[in-house]
């Protein structure tokens, strides 16, 4: 399996959700954020390359696959308040994270020694409240011989920054959570191979507050 | 005759039991979902005693401008109408008193209510 941030955060939130989702493959329903994240992104990536608004926004919805709680109006406020700055969008990496595991990621905007993440969230948070920012850091310092580099989340609904400079030697931090993760998260599996009945035990629901957006809720509850 | 002692949670199983309200919440909400798709699809559903469909509320927007009026014929029918006619909470906030000048016109009323919110 390539892990990528979304993988390993799932799988610290709830080992079972993690389960049903990655290694039965049970697809998840898109929700409005999903779909609407997904236009927003697309939209600014082509607004950036010259496209004109209006087409941005087309593509954007395409992308969404017309998802029916996504509209143009929405898109067209979270557009409008996206930092159109010149840079390379939608950069795709995939590198060792050790143990002969990859991780692969895309990074919405990078310049020189800077990147940012476009998040259209209603709670904007701190670059370092998750791991996402440190282990994409991590990631490109490798791949493009970097010593430093500066994160930033930039929340479009409210024109906010959140940014952070990261050494090599912090965003290794990252990287070991990211190692850890999924090193557990192969062994288990390579357990279920010889004992499929011990799921529950290998892969635990943890209930919380993220059960409300679980769309495995039920098979959770009655399993 | 024994009775049976009401148990005090540790701080451990009140966390699980907070993250069990959570699952078993968000469950409730996707069952009632899924019986309102049925009700939806085949009409009312006759469950032991209770019968799951649709229930209509019934609420009045009153025109502004006519509540003097509709005042006027409360009285009319011998009641107070400032009983019966109240400013509830949203209206106040949109005010934007504060408790002093709300003091000179009644009571403040606190009421305790129990339930979780994002930390």
């Amino acid at each position: 399996m390539i892990y990528s941030y979304s993988r390993l955060s799932l799988y610290e939130t709830c080992p079972y959700r993690f389960y049903i989702k990655y290694i039965l493959g049970k697809s998840e329903p898109v929700t409005k954020p999903l779909a609407l994240g997904k236009a927003v992104h697309k939209a600014i990536e082509l607004k950036i390359n010259g496209e004109t608004e209006a087409e941005a926004i087309a593509a954007g919805l395409i992308e969404a696959d017309f998802h029916p709680e996504v509209t143009g109006e929405e898109m067209q406020q979270l557009l409008s308040r996206a930092p159109m700055e010149v840079g390379e969008t939608e950069v795709h990496f995939q590198l060792p994270l050790g143990s002969g595991i990859s991780l692969q990621g895309y990074v919405d905007w990078i310049k020189k020694d800077q990147f940012k993440d476009w998040k259209s969230n209603w709670r904007p948070y701190g670059p370092n409240e998750t791991w996402q920012l440190m282990l994409y850091a991590w990631a490109l310092m490798k791949v493009r011989g970097l010593k430093q580099i500066r994160g930033a989340l930039y929340f479009l609904r409210f024109r906010r920054e959140e940014a952070y400079v990261y050494s090599l030697l912090e965003a290794v931090k990252a990287r070991d959570w990211a190692l850890r993760l999924a090193e557990e998260i192969e062994l288990k599996i390579s357990c279920l191979d010889s004992f499929s009945d011990m799921k529950s035990f290998l892969f635990p629901a943890t209930p919380g507050s993220h059960c409300k957006h679980c769309p495995f809720v039920l098979d959770c509850y009655s399993y | 005759m024994s009775t049976v002692e009401k148990k005090v949670l540790t701080n451990e199983e009140a966390m699980k039991v907070a993250a069990e309200v959570e699952r078993l919440e968000a469950a409730v909400k996707q069952m009632k979902a899924d019986l309102k798709t049925y009700v939806d699809q085949n009409g009312p559903l006759q469950a032991g005693d209770k019968i799951w469909n649709y229930s209509t509320t019934v609420s009045w927007d009153f025109d502004p401008q006519r509540l003097r009026e509709l005042a006027l014929n409360i009285t009319v029918e011998g009641l107070n109408p400032w009983e019966l006619l109240t400013l509830p909470a949203a209206s106040i906030k949109k005010l934007g008193w504060d408790e002093a000048a709300l003091l000179q016109y009644g009571n403040k009323k606190e009421s305790k209510r129990f339930d979780s919110k994002k930390a």
